[in-house]
Protein backbone atom coordinates (compact mmCIF):
# COMPACT_ATOMS: atom_id res chain seq x y z
CA UNK A 1 0.00 0.00 0.00
CA UNK A 2 1.45 3.46 -1.10
CA UNK A 3 0.98 6.53 1.52
CA UNK A 4 1.46 10.14 0.78
CA UNK A 5 1.61 12.71 3.53
CA UNK A 6 1.30 16.73 3.84
CA UNK A 7 0.15 19.23 6.00
CA UNK A 8 -3.51 21.23 4.89
CA UNK A 9 -5.71 22.73 7.32
CA UNK A 10 -3.48 23.03 9.60
CA UNK A 11 -3.77 19.38 10.33
CA UNK A 12 -0.83 15.84 8.94
CA UNK A 13 -2.73 14.48 6.74
CA UNK A 14 -2.03 10.98 5.14
CA UNK A 15 -3.57 9.42 2.52
CA UNK A 16 -3.09 5.68 1.66
CA UNK A 17 -4.08 3.31 -1.44
CA UNK A 18 -3.34 -0.20 -2.69
CA UNK A 19 -3.35 -0.10 -6.73
CA UNK A 20 -1.33 0.42 -9.08
CA UNK A 21 1.80 3.02 -8.56
CA UNK A 22 1.26 5.05 -11.71
CA UNK A 23 -2.44 5.08 -10.75
CA UNK A 24 -2.50 5.91 -7.48
CA UNK A 25 -0.11 8.83 -7.76
CA UNK A 26 -2.75 10.39 -9.78
CA UNK A 27 -4.88 9.53 -7.16
CA UNK A 28 -2.97 11.04 -4.53
CA UNK A 29 -2.35 14.16 -6.56
CA UNK A 30 -6.13 14.50 -7.52
CA UNK A 31 -7.39 14.52 -3.98
CA UNK A 32 -4.23 16.83 -2.58
CA UNK A 33 -5.99 19.25 -4.95
CA UNK A 34 -9.39 18.51 -3.43
CA UNK A 35 -7.89 19.43 -0.04
CA UNK A 36 -6.40 22.04 -0.90
CA UNK A 37 -9.12 23.59 -2.92
CA UNK A 38 -11.47 22.84 -0.01
CA UNK A 39 -9.14 24.60 2.59
CA UNK A 40 -9.61 27.64 0.66
CA UNK A 41 -13.55 27.37 0.80
CA UNK A 42 -13.96 26.39 4.46
CA UNK A 43 -11.10 28.00 6.81
CA UNK A 44 -12.09 30.86 8.88
CA UNK A 45 -8.31 31.65 9.03
CA UNK A 46 -8.59 33.17 5.12
CA UNK A 47 -10.10 36.62 4.49
CA UNK A 48 -10.97 34.89 1.22
CA UNK A 49 -12.72 31.91 1.79
CA UNK A 50 -16.48 31.39 1.10
CA UNK A 51 -16.93 30.73 4.55
CA UNK A 52 -15.59 34.21 5.75
CA UNK A 53 -17.68 36.01 2.80
CA UNK A 54 -20.77 34.29 4.01
CA UNK A 55 -19.83 35.02 8.10
CA UNK A 56 -19.34 39.38 6.72
CA UNK A 57 -22.67 38.62 4.74
CA UNK A 58 -25.06 38.24 7.66
CA UNK A 59 -28.05 40.12 7.94
CA UNK A 60 -28.39 39.47 3.90
CA UNK A 61 -29.07 36.34 1.70
CA UNK A 62 -25.62 34.64 0.11
CA UNK A 63 -25.51 32.53 -2.63
CA UNK A 64 -23.84 29.50 -1.55
CA UNK A 65 -21.23 27.16 -3.56
CA UNK A 66 -22.83 23.67 -3.67
CA UNK A 67 -20.44 21.99 -1.31
CA UNK A 68 -20.72 24.99 1.25
CA UNK A 69 -24.76 24.94 1.06
CA UNK A 70 -24.28 20.68 1.83
CA UNK A 71 -21.94 21.21 4.71
CA UNK A 72 -24.57 23.95 6.07
CA UNK A 73 -26.97 21.46 5.71
CA UNK A 74 -25.81 18.45 7.72
CA UNK A 75 -24.70 21.07 10.23
CA UNK A 76 -28.21 21.98 11.03
CA UNK A 77 -29.06 18.42 10.89
CA UNK A 78 -27.15 17.75 13.16
CA UNK A 79 -27.36 20.86 15.43
CA UNK A 80 -30.76 19.20 15.99
CA UNK A 81 -29.52 15.67 16.47
CA UNK A 82 -26.94 16.61 19.25
CA UNK A 83 -29.66 18.96 21.38
CA UNK A 84 -27.73 22.04 19.93
CA UNK A 85 -24.25 20.31 21.58
CA UNK A 86 -22.79 20.52 17.95
CA UNK A 87 -23.15 24.34 17.35
CA UNK A 88 -21.06 26.03 13.95
CA UNK A 89 -22.18 29.44 15.41
CA UNK A 90 -19.96 29.25 18.59
CA UNK A 91 -17.41 31.44 16.38
CA UNK A 92 -17.67 34.61 18.83
CA UNK A 93 -16.90 33.04 21.67
CA UNK A 94 -13.85 30.82 20.14
CA UNK A 95 -12.66 34.03 19.18
CA UNK A 96 -12.98 35.14 22.71
CA UNK A 97 -11.16 32.80 23.97
CA UNK A 98 -8.26 33.78 21.76
CA UNK A 99 -8.39 31.26 19.27
CA UNK A 100 -8.40 34.04 16.43
CA UNK A 101 -5.52 32.64 14.23
CA UNK A 102 -4.69 29.39 13.12
CA UNK A 103 -3.48 26.62 15.51
CA UNK A 104 0.06 27.08 14.21
CA UNK A 105 0.48 30.50 14.63
CA UNK A 106 -1.04 30.87 18.03
CA UNK A 107 0.75 28.18 19.56
CA UNK A 108 3.67 30.82 17.94
CA UNK A 109 2.30 33.91 18.72
CA UNK A 110 0.37 33.26 21.99
CA UNK A 111 -3.21 33.99 22.63
CA UNK A 112 -4.72 37.62 23.01
CA UNK A 113 -6.07 38.59 26.28
CA UNK A 114 -9.97 37.88 27.18
CA UNK A 115 -11.89 40.52 26.31
CA UNK A 116 -14.48 41.04 29.51
CA UNK A 117 -16.47 43.13 27.65
CA UNK A 118 -17.96 40.79 25.20
CA UNK A 119 -20.29 38.08 27.01
CA UNK A 120 -20.19 34.25 26.94
CA UNK A 121 -22.53 33.15 24.42
CA UNK A 122 -23.86 36.44 23.10
CA UNK A 123 -25.07 35.31 20.09
CA UNK A 124 -28.15 34.56 17.85
CA UNK A 125 -29.17 31.29 17.59
CA UNK A 126 -28.10 28.63 14.87
CA UNK A 127 -31.27 27.06 14.47
CA UNK A 128 -32.06 31.03 13.06
CA UNK A 129 -29.55 30.21 10.12
CA UNK A 130 -32.27 29.83 7.26
CA UNK A 131 -31.58 27.61 4.33
CA UNK A 132 -33.11 28.44 0.68
CA UNK A 133 -32.45 24.71 -0.76
CA UNK A 134 -34.56 25.74 -4.65
CA UNK A 135 -31.77 28.71 -4.82
CA UNK A 136 -28.79 27.62 -2.89
CA UNK A 137 -28.98 30.82 -0.87
CA UNK A 138 -28.04 31.32 2.93
CA UNK A 139 -29.19 33.65 5.49
CA UNK A 140 -27.25 34.02 8.51
CA UNK A 141 -28.91 36.82 11.04
CA UNK A 142 -26.96 39.51 11.72
CA UNK A 143 -24.36 38.93 14.47
CA UNK A 144 -23.98 35.25 13.60
CA UNK A 145 -20.81 34.15 12.33
CA UNK A 146 -19.89 30.31 12.29
CA UNK A 147 -16.75 27.97 12.58
CA UNK A 148 -17.13 24.86 10.31
CA UNK A 149 -13.09 23.50 11.23
CA UNK A 150 -14.39 19.44 12.70
CA UNK A 151 -17.70 19.19 10.03
CA UNK A 152 -15.67 20.58 7.22
CA UNK A 153 -12.50 18.59 8.10
CA UNK A 154 -14.27 14.98 8.26
CA UNK A 155 -16.42 16.12 4.76
CA UNK A 156 -13.62 16.86 3.09
CA UNK A 157 -11.61 13.99 3.94
CA UNK A 158 -14.64 11.81 3.04
CA UNK A 159 -14.87 13.52 -0.29
CA UNK A 160 -11.22 12.64 -0.98
CA UNK A 161 -11.09 9.48 0.15
CA UNK A 162 -13.78 8.84 -2.91
CA UNK A 163 -12.18 10.53 -5.10
CA UNK A 164 -8.87 8.52 -4.27
CA UNK A 165 -10.86 5.37 -4.53
CA UNK A 166 -11.75 5.98 -8.37
CA UNK A 167 -8.07 4.87 -8.62
CA UNK A 168 -7.15 2.22 -5.80
CA UNK A 169 -8.82 -0.81 -5.28
CA UNK A 170 -8.91 0.12 -1.40
CA UNK A 171 -7.77 3.16 0.39
CA UNK A 172 -7.78 5.49 3.64
CA UNK A 173 -8.11 9.33 3.94
CA UNK A 174 -6.43 10.22 7.34
CA UNK A 175 -6.95 14.39 8.40
CA UNK A 176 -6.01 15.17 11.56
CA UNK A 177 -7.54 11.91 12.93
CA UNK A 178 -10.93 12.11 11.34
CA UNK A 179 -10.54 9.03 8.84
CA UNK A 180 -12.54 7.57 5.67
CA UNK A 181 -11.85 4.35 4.73
CA UNK A 182 -12.78 2.45 1.33
CA UNK A 183 -12.56 -0.78 0.46
CA UNK A 184 -10.47 -3.61 2.76
CA UNK A 185 -6.71 -3.84 2.42
CA UNK A 186 -5.62 -7.31 0.42
CA UNK A 187 -6.01 -10.15 2.59
CA UNK A 188 -7.98 -8.29 5.49
CA UNK A 189 -11.55 -8.48 6.48
CA UNK A 190 -11.46 -5.03 8.52
CA UNK A 191 -9.16 -2.28 9.31
CA UNK A 192 -7.08 -1.78 12.32
CA UNK A 193 -6.89 1.64 13.71
CA UNK A 194 -5.36 2.86 16.90
CA UNK A 195 -6.55 4.71 19.31
CA UNK A 196 -3.79 6.69 20.99
CA UNK A 197 -3.72 7.68 24.70
CA UNK A 198 -5.18 11.38 24.96
CA UNK A 199 -2.44 12.02 28.05
CA UNK A 200 0.46 10.41 25.63
CA UNK A 201 -0.10 10.66 22.13
CA UNK A 202 3.25 8.86 20.97
CA UNK A 203 1.07 5.96 22.53
CA UNK A 204 -1.55 3.82 21.79
CA UNK A 205 -4.82 2.62 24.62
CA UNK A 206 -5.81 -0.43 21.86
CA UNK A 207 -6.96 -1.01 18.49
CA UNK A 208 -9.97 -1.31 16.74
CA UNK A 209 -10.89 -3.54 14.04
CA UNK A 210 -13.54 -1.67 11.92
CA UNK A 211 -15.12 -2.30 8.73
CA UNK A 212 -14.92 0.22 5.75
CA UNK A 213 -16.53 3.67 6.82
CA UNK A 214 -15.29 6.51 9.34
CA UNK A 215 -13.67 6.94 12.53
CA UNK A 216 -12.95 10.45 14.32
CA UNK A 217 -12.06 11.76 17.49
CA UNK A 218 -12.21 14.29 19.70
CA UNK A 219 -9.69 15.64 22.18
CA UNK A 220 -9.71 19.01 24.95
CA UNK A 221 -5.76 17.74 24.76
CA UNK A 222 -4.57 19.25 21.74
CA UNK A 223 -5.66 21.81 20.45
CA UNK A 224 -4.63 23.61 23.60
CA UNK A 225 -3.39 27.34 24.56
CA UNK A 226 -2.99 29.97 27.37
CA UNK A 227 -5.16 32.89 27.72
CA UNK A 228 -3.29 35.07 30.06
CA UNK A 229 -3.64 32.66 33.02
CA UNK A 230 -6.28 30.28 31.90
CA UNK A 231 -5.89 27.36 30.05
CA UNK A 232 -8.20 27.16 26.79
CA UNK A 233 -8.98 24.27 24.44
CA UNK A 234 -10.90 24.73 21.31
CA UNK A 235 -14.00 22.40 22.62
CA UNK A 236 -16.74 25.54 23.08
CA UNK A 237 -19.78 24.60 25.43
CA UNK A 238 -22.43 26.02 23.72
CA UNK A 239 -24.64 26.21 26.79
CA UNK A 240 -21.81 28.00 28.44
CA UNK A 241 -20.10 29.91 25.70
CA UNK A 242 -16.75 28.62 26.97
CA UNK A 243 -14.21 26.11 26.72
CA UNK A 244 -16.43 22.44 27.46
CA UNK A 245 -15.60 21.22 31.09
CA UNK A 246 -15.77 17.62 30.68
CA UNK A 247 -15.73 13.89 32.07
CA UNK A 248 -14.08 12.73 29.67
CA UNK A 249 -10.73 13.06 27.72
CA UNK A 250 -10.90 12.18 24.23
CA UNK A 251 -14.18 10.58 22.49
CA UNK A 252 -13.79 8.11 19.37
CA UNK A 253 -16.67 7.30 16.94
CA UNK A 254 -17.03 4.74 14.39
CA UNK A 255 -20.03 6.24 11.81
CA UNK A 256 -20.86 5.58 7.92
CA UNK A 257 -19.63 9.02 7.35
CA UNK A 258 -17.06 10.62 8.67
CA UNK A 259 -18.36 14.11 9.51
CA UNK A 260 -21.34 12.04 11.27
CA UNK A 261 -18.51 10.70 13.07
CA UNK A 262 -16.21 14.11 13.90
CA UNK A 263 -19.98 15.64 15.00
CA UNK A 264 -20.98 13.04 17.56
CA UNK A 265 -17.37 13.38 18.68
CA UNK A 266 -17.35 16.30 19.55
CA UNK A 267 -20.89 16.50 20.90
CA UNK A 268 -20.44 13.35 23.07
CA UNK A 269 -17.23 14.70 24.69
CA UNK A 270 -18.80 17.83 25.55
CA UNK A 271 -22.06 16.19 26.61
CA UNK A 272 -20.26 13.20 29.21
CA UNK A 273 -21.87 10.67 30.22
CA UNK A 274 -25.00 12.37 30.91
CA UNK A 275 -25.87 13.63 27.62
CA UNK A 276 -24.37 10.64 25.38
CA UNK A 277 -26.47 8.67 26.15
CA UNK A 278 -29.08 10.82 25.57
CA UNK A 279 -28.24 11.30 22.26
CA UNK A 280 -27.12 7.86 21.67
CA UNK A 281 -30.73 6.93 22.01
CA UNK A 282 -31.77 8.86 19.91
CA UNK A 283 -29.19 8.58 16.87
CA UNK A 284 -27.90 5.51 18.33
CA UNK A 285 -28.25 3.37 15.06
CA UNK A 286 -25.87 5.68 13.54
CA UNK A 287 -22.89 5.27 15.40
CA UNK A 288 -20.87 3.67 18.32
CA UNK A 289 -18.19 5.52 20.22
CA UNK A 290 -15.58 4.87 22.93
CA UNK A 291 -14.43 7.62 25.73
CA UNK A 292 -11.44 7.56 27.83
CA UNK A 293 -11.50 9.14 30.96
CA UNK A 294 -8.81 11.06 33.09
CA UNK A 295 -7.98 7.46 34.29
CA UNK A 296 -7.26 6.30 30.99
CA UNK A 297 -10.32 3.85 31.52
CA UNK A 298 -12.65 3.54 28.40
CA UNK A 299 -16.08 3.55 28.02
CA UNK A 300 -18.90 2.96 26.04
CA UNK A 301 -22.00 1.36 25.28
CA UNK A 302 -22.00 -2.82 24.90
CA UNK A 303 -22.01 -2.37 21.33
CA UNK A 304 -18.90 -0.89 21.10
CA UNK A 305 -16.96 -4.18 22.68
CA UNK A 306 -17.40 -5.55 19.43
CA UNK A 307 -14.88 -3.33 17.81
CA UNK A 308 -11.59 -3.78 20.12
CA UNK A 309 -9.08 -5.73 19.18
CA UNK A 310 -7.00 -6.23 22.97
CA UNK A 311 -3.33 -6.24 22.50
CA UNK B 1 -69.82 45.84 51.86
CA UNK B 2 -68.56 45.11 55.10
CA UNK B 3 -69.65 41.23 54.12
CA UNK B 4 -68.32 41.22 50.45
CA UNK B 5 -64.93 42.15 51.60
CA UNK B 6 -64.69 39.57 54.60
CA UNK B 7 -66.17 36.98 51.72
CA UNK B 8 -63.10 38.01 49.32
CA UNK B 9 -60.78 37.45 52.02
CA UNK B 10 -62.01 33.89 52.34
CA UNK B 11 -62.16 33.78 48.88
CA UNK B 12 -58.50 34.13 48.36
CA UNK B 13 -57.14 32.71 50.88
CA UNK B 14 -58.82 29.11 49.74
CA UNK B 15 -58.19 29.89 46.34
CA UNK B 16 -54.49 30.22 47.65
CA UNK B 17 -54.65 27.19 49.56
CA UNK B 18 -55.83 24.86 46.56
CA UNK B 19 -53.39 26.05 44.25
CA UNK B 20 -50.76 25.62 46.26
CA UNK B 21 -51.89 22.24 46.82
CA UNK B 22 -52.33 21.74 43.14
CA UNK B 23 -48.77 22.80 42.53
CA UNK B 24 -47.56 20.51 44.67
CA UNK B 25 -49.05 17.35 43.15
CA UNK B 26 -48.33 18.65 39.88
CA UNK B 27 -44.34 18.74 40.67
CA UNK B 28 -44.64 15.82 42.88
CA UNK B 29 -45.60 13.23 39.83
CA UNK B 30 -44.01 15.07 37.22
CA UNK B 31 -40.69 13.63 35.48
CA UNK B 32 -37.53 13.46 37.42
CA UNK B 33 -34.09 14.17 35.59
CA UNK B 34 -31.84 11.00 35.04
CA UNK B 35 -29.29 10.71 37.76
CA UNK B 36 -25.52 10.31 36.19
CA UNK B 37 -24.79 7.43 38.61
CA UNK B 38 -27.54 5.89 36.76
CA UNK B 39 -26.89 6.26 33.31
CA UNK B 40 -23.65 5.01 33.89
CA UNK B 41 -24.13 2.10 35.50
CA UNK B 42 -27.43 0.89 33.46
CA UNK B 43 -26.55 1.86 30.26
CA UNK B 44 -22.77 1.74 29.58
CA UNK B 45 -20.32 -0.81 30.80
CA UNK B 46 -17.09 0.28 31.80
CA UNK B 47 -14.22 -1.54 29.10
CA UNK B 48 -11.31 -3.46 30.54
CA UNK B 49 -8.58 -0.93 30.96
CA UNK B 50 -6.08 -1.53 28.44
CA UNK B 51 -1.98 -0.97 29.28
CA UNK B 52 -0.30 1.72 26.51
CA UNK B 53 1.93 0.17 24.15
CA UNK B 54 4.89 1.27 22.71
CA UNK B 55 3.90 0.17 19.09
CA UNK B 56 4.50 3.40 17.45
CA UNK B 57 7.55 5.52 17.24
CA UNK B 58 6.43 8.20 14.64
CA UNK B 59 3.53 10.90 15.09
CA UNK B 60 3.72 14.48 13.75
CA UNK B 61 5.54 15.91 17.18
CA UNK B 62 3.24 19.12 16.80
CA UNK B 63 0.07 17.74 17.91
CA UNK B 64 -1.80 16.92 14.92
CA UNK B 65 -3.53 13.52 15.51
CA UNK B 66 -3.45 12.09 12.13
CA UNK B 67 -0.96 9.28 11.94
CA UNK B 68 -0.27 6.41 10.09
CA UNK B 69 3.16 5.21 11.19
CA UNK B 70 6.37 6.62 9.58
CA UNK B 71 7.82 4.71 6.14
CA UNK B 72 10.08 1.62 7.87
CA UNK B 73 7.39 1.76 10.71
CA UNK B 74 4.39 -0.34 9.26
CA UNK B 75 2.46 -2.52 11.05
CA UNK B 76 2.24 -5.92 11.54
CA UNK B 77 -0.97 -6.02 8.90
CA UNK B 78 1.27 -5.14 5.96
CA UNK B 79 0.05 -1.88 5.51
CA UNK B 80 -0.14 1.36 7.31
CA UNK B 81 -1.68 1.43 11.28
CA UNK B 82 -3.82 4.17 10.89
CA UNK B 83 -3.59 6.11 14.42
CA UNK B 84 -6.74 8.32 15.38
CA UNK B 85 -6.51 11.14 18.46
CA UNK B 86 -8.27 14.25 17.79
CA UNK B 87 -6.18 17.03 16.40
Amino acid sequence: METFRFRLMNTDILLAAQGTPARIAEGFEEAQQFIHASEGRFSRFSGQSELSELNRSAGTPFQASPDLFSVLGLAQRFFHQTRGLFDPSILPDLLRAGYDRSMDLLRQQGAAPLFESLLAGEHPSFSEMELDERRGMILLPPGMALDLGGIAKGWIAEQAALILSEFSSACAVNAGGDMFLVGLPEGEDQWPVAIEDPLQPENDLTTLRVDPGAVATSTVTKRVWKQEEKQRHHLIDPRTGEPAVTDWLSVTVIAPHTYEAEVFAKALLIGGPQESEEIARKCGTQFSYLAVDHDRKIWGPQKSLEYINVH
Amino acid sequence: MKIIKTALHYWFAIVSVFSFLAGWGMLAHSLKPIQPTQVTSVNTASLPALPPIQAYNGGSGNGGGLNFSAPGNQSNYGFPMLRTGGS
